[in-house]
């Protein structure tokens, strides 16, 4: 039985109100913010625990859990869409700042280096990055649903620390010539132990916040009073999304 | 099993509510940068300006006042998130062999009081913008956008600059003198000209909108309560 109905709640009646989730809106709205406060904080490093660690991985796993809610409780079709406009507004907020940052100052005022030091994205380091975040939401988003469908929507939890991590690595493997070459690591070396901390932290992060947003997206299944589930992905990165064909239901068990 | 159909969202609120955030986080990292303009210097988030209140008078002439208002109440909260996080990044204890943090002080260290102060204008000029947009949709039947989105959009450029006004002008402990009148007798014909390009240029994207995602939304009851759209649907 879906969990809103245990709750005593009717399904939702999309006649009502057919056209709007109540939390989606500020889910999206979270989920960029989040991601520019990635991007402003990427190139400085900081240090934790005796560990040197970039500020910017920091809010990383905070993203990819709403990811995950997202994925779990409005479908991989709204999430794909929702991940494809953030990288999007993100690649316009770089375009803004970088237009803004190249308008003429006063002469007198000197301080344009620091907006250099916080802004310094090559457009190489952009593009990488973009292909391996897009590389790791893909091999994230396909365990996260495929072994929703195969335990029948149950152990959020399990799923999103497993999906997570396995897609972490995957980034982080890929990101490390990254950090050599472009920075913030200055060595091979250091850019080694930057992962391998990047990593730790995250592993730490999943699991302290594996109940919290299992309870968060329990709560989102009773309020929003759906729990989509595609049986009918198409979940190659090259094709468009059919969306209609899409099959979204409620399954008996959450 | 019950089926529905993917679309039970509209189909460009995300990548509004998305664009909404963005333009306002603009605000508080960008505001320590000036711009030389041929008749003075002024803060660089004068330029978001226009493009936010224009943001904000599409939303509300295509999806309505109260999805412009969810839309918003959401970018607030949001902003004051990102504050939160900011702060806490910003105060992380630097890497020795790292040589930027005074640059990240000086770009980002106002960036709390910077969004207490753009939220507090930005509510009160965005929904007055909103809210008079709707309103003169619902007597003028709909007619006449061009007209009633240059008065709105305007008013409510008008309210946030002079709520903004010290960020704008006033840099590095400048003080108000003749020039700030100056500059801000410039910067209303700055934005009269942009908006009137703006307003004009939204209309097709106005047109576009409807025709995608089907709607024309008329706001026939409006409640001022600004908790109340927040808070529940009525």
């Amino acid at each position: 039985m879906p969990l809103f109905q245990r709750h005593g709640l009717a399904p939702r009646d999309f006649s009502v109100n057919p056209f709007q989730y109540k939390f989606l809106t500020f889910l999206v709205v979270l989920n960029v913010t989040v991601a520019i406060c990635h991007l402003l904080f990427t190139n400085k490093l900081t240090i934790i625990s005796s560990s040197i660690i970039s500020a910017g991985s920091i809010p990383i796993p905070f993203w990819t859990i709403l990811d995950d809610i997202i994925a779990e409780v409005y479908g991989f079709a709204i999430s794909l869409r929702i991940y494809c406009s953030t990288m999007l507004m993100l690649f316009f907020l770089s375009v803004i700042i970088f237009i803004i940052i190249k308008i003429p100052t006063p002469i007198s005022w000197n301080r344009i280096n620091f907006y250099n030091q916080i802004f310094k994205f090559p457009v190489f380091q952009i593009g990488y990055a973009l292909i391996i975040s897009v590389i790791a939401y893909r091999i994230n988003a396909y365990l996260l649903i495929k072994w929703k469908i195969l335990l029948k929507g149950k152990y959020f939890w399990l799923r999103s620390i497993n999906s997570s991590l396995i897609s972490d690595i995957v980034f982080l493997s890929l990101i490390l010539p990254m950090w050599t070459i472009a920075g913030p690591a200055t060595s091979v070396k250091e850019a080694i132990h930057l992962t391998a901390v990047s990593l730790v932290f995250r592993i730490i992060f999943y699991v302290i916040f594996a109940v919290p947003s299992n309870f968060i997206v329990n709560i989102l299944k009773v309020v929003e009073k759906i729990s989509a589930c595609a049986t009918q992905v198409n979940f190659n990165p090259f094709k468009k999304q059919n969306i209609e064909e899409t099959k979204i239901y409620e399954p008996h068990v959450i | 099993m019950n089926h529905m159909s993917f679309n039970s969202q509209y189909k460009y609120i995300p990548f509004l509510g998305m664009f909404y955030i963005s333009l306002a986080l603009c605000f508080p990292i960008l505001v320590n940068k000036p711009i030389l303009l041929p008749f003075g210097v002024l803060s660089a988030p004068v330029l978001i300006v226009p493009f936010w209140f224009i943001t904000t008078t599409i939303i509300t002439e295509v999806y309505g006042f109260k999805i412009n208002m969810k839309l918003f109440w959401s970018t607030i909260v949001c902003l004051y998130i990102a504050a939160f996080i900011v702060h806490f990044l910003l105060n992380l204890t630097p890497s020795p062999s790292w040589k930027s943090q005074n640059g990240y002080e000086y770009v980002l260290g106002n960036f709390t009081n910077v969004t207490i102060l753009t939220s507090i204008a930005l509510i009160v000029s965005t929904r007055a913008n909103s809210y008079l947009l709707a309103r003169w949709k619902v007597l003028l039947q709909g007619r006449y956008f061009w007209l009633r989105g240059l008065i709105t959009t305007l008013l409510g450029e008008f309210i946030l600059t002079v709520v903004l006004f010290p960020t704008h002008v006033l840099f590095e402990n400048q003080t108000f003198s003749k020039e700030a009148g100056f500059l801000f007798a410039w910067l209303i014909v700055l934005q009269i000209a942009s908006t009137i390009i703006l307003v004009s240029l939204s209309t097709f994207i106005i047109k576009l909108l409807k025709k995608i995602d089907n709607i024309d939304v008329y706001d026939k009851e409006i409640d001022f309560n600004p908790l109340h759209n927040f808070i529940y649907e009525k």
